[in-house]
């Protein structure tokens, strides 16, 4: 028998809830507007850039390639998605702070998104992206679109050991949170960034690997802890460092500690550190 | 897609005033507060408004305004920390109380503070939305098997016989 329906339904509602539905409108408004402001100047100088162009043929077929939305598959913060594919090349695009990613196979653009997985993480605040089915990827122009947003401060691709697939870390700005919408027909992958309220700095405590230059062995041990929820993070010295956890207190960290120690033969390369939230360990 | 209409401001708004109380308990079972769950319901509907020139089908829209404010949830209690999901079993005390609970039939409301947050999403859609399968499979973008299968895992934890529809 299940019984707590009745709870569920006498949850009291409080009065003001059409409030919540007016100020979510009038904050959304003020963000079109302030986007659309933006747009109009963008719009004035590509109409520049146009004229000027016009009889370029080469400028002209490479902007009848760009792609339009399709439907809209899920929203999603972090989680998995897409269908399992193979053999596709990622195209990133980046505008008004929205990151699309499109892909295609033989040139032939995708209806669907290949498997994906996003996570967002904390010191600093950053989203963590693997994509499965992924054999061309530019990592340079990845990153360098990535970065031509404000909301992101930093972009770097993560070694992934399945060469099927890639992963890669976005850092946000401060006080920058963002949604993920998936497309299909034809696939493509959006990250919107936009500003949230300034939440205050606190400290977060974290299970570190000494730092190492990105590479295989960095790789090999995120995987060998990948139960643990293991990640790559960048120092402040622009070095990386395996992570596992955020934790309020030293003393969480210590459980975690104690725990991973006594799970694994051999003894975890992981020591407590700590940082705020949003910036990088050293 | 020709011939697919896009959601008006007042629509939007009729529509979430239509369904705000079932919006606001579904945000309210992650957190058990008011003030957390009005923050979660206020991100979603932002995020919502922001975003309702996508819903390609009206018809749809308490479906996508669900599966926003799960997601939403799962934001806020990631980064408020106030799950830490290590570890989804059950403790020996939490299970020693859970099955205590089922000797008078399984309260789903008490569960939901201790199982993991995609259980909790299928237990309040199922059994308090009254969802059924084919619902929830469109909201969490599940297979149907797959939500029927981890429904009847958690029940089956906690010891009961499953109730299916």
């Amino acid at each position: 028998m299940i019984k707590g329906k009745e709870q569920y339904d006498t949850i009291k509602i409080p009065d003001s809830l059409s409030e919540i539905l007016s100020d979510a409108c009038k904050r959304a408004e003020h963000r079109n507007r302030i986007k659309r402001i933006k747009s109009f100047g963008m719009a004035a100088a590509a109409c520049f850039v146009l004229i000027v162009l016009s009889n370029n043929q080469a400028v002209y077929a490479s902007l009848s390639e760009v792609p339009l939305l399709g439907s809209l598959v899920q929203v999603l913060h972090f989680g998995t998605g897409g269908e399992r594919s193979d053999g596709l090349t990622l195209h990133p695009k980046s505008a008004e702070e929205t990151l699309r990613i499109w892909f295609d196979n033989n040139e032939t653009q995708t209806n669907s998104v290949p498997s994906y997985q996003i996570n967002f993480l904390e010191a600093p605040d950053r989203i963590d992206v693997t994509i499965g089915g992924i054999r061309n990827f530019e990592a340079e122009e990845f990153i360098a679109e990535a970065e031509l947003l404000s909301s992101v401060k930093a972009a770097y691709r993560v070694i992934h050991l399945d060469d099927s697939g890639i992963r890669f870390v976005l850092e946000l700005e401060h006080d920058i949170d963002y949604q993920v919408y998936e497309y299909k027909d034809p696939g493509c992958l959006e990250l919107s960034f936009y500003n949230r309220s300034s939440g205050e700095s606190r400290e977060l405590y974290f299970l570190r690997s000494p730092a190492m230059a990105m590479g295989e062995e960095l790789a090999l041990l995120c995987e060998q802890y990948q139960d643990y929820d293991c990640s790559i993070v960048r120092t402040k010295e622009s070095q990386f460092i395996a992570v596992i956890g955020t934790f309020h207190s030293q003393e969480d960290a210590s459980s975690m500690l104690k725990e991973l120690q006594q799970e694994n033969d051999n003894p975890a390369p992981f020591q407590i550190d700590s940082c705020l939230n949003d910036e990088n360990p050293d | 897609m020709l011939g697919k209409r896009k959601l008006s401001k007042d629509e939007f708004a009729e529509k979430w005033e239509k369904a705000r109380e079932k919006f606001y308990r579904l945000a309210f079972c992650y957190v058990k507060n008011e003030e957390d769950a009005r923050e979660i319901l206020a991100e979603a509907t932002f995020q919502a408004y922001l975003a309702k020139d996508k819903l390609r089908e009206p018809e749809l829209f308490d479906t996508w305004m669900s599966r926003i404010i799960i997601n939403e949830a799962y934001h806020f209690l990631k980064k408020s920390k106030k799950t830490l999901p290590f570890n989804d079993e059950l403790t020996e005390q939490e299970a020693a109380d859970a099955f205590k609970e089922a000797e008078d039939g399984i309260d789903v409301y008490h569960l939901l503070e201790i199982v993991n947050d995609e259980e909790k999403t299928l237990l309040i859609l199922k059994y308090f939305e009254e969802k059924s399968f084919r619902e929830i499979s469109q909201i969490v973008s599940l297979p149907e098997n797959t939500v029927k299968t981890k429904i009847y895992r958690v029940l089956r934890r906690m010891g009961m016989e499953y109730e299916g529809r």
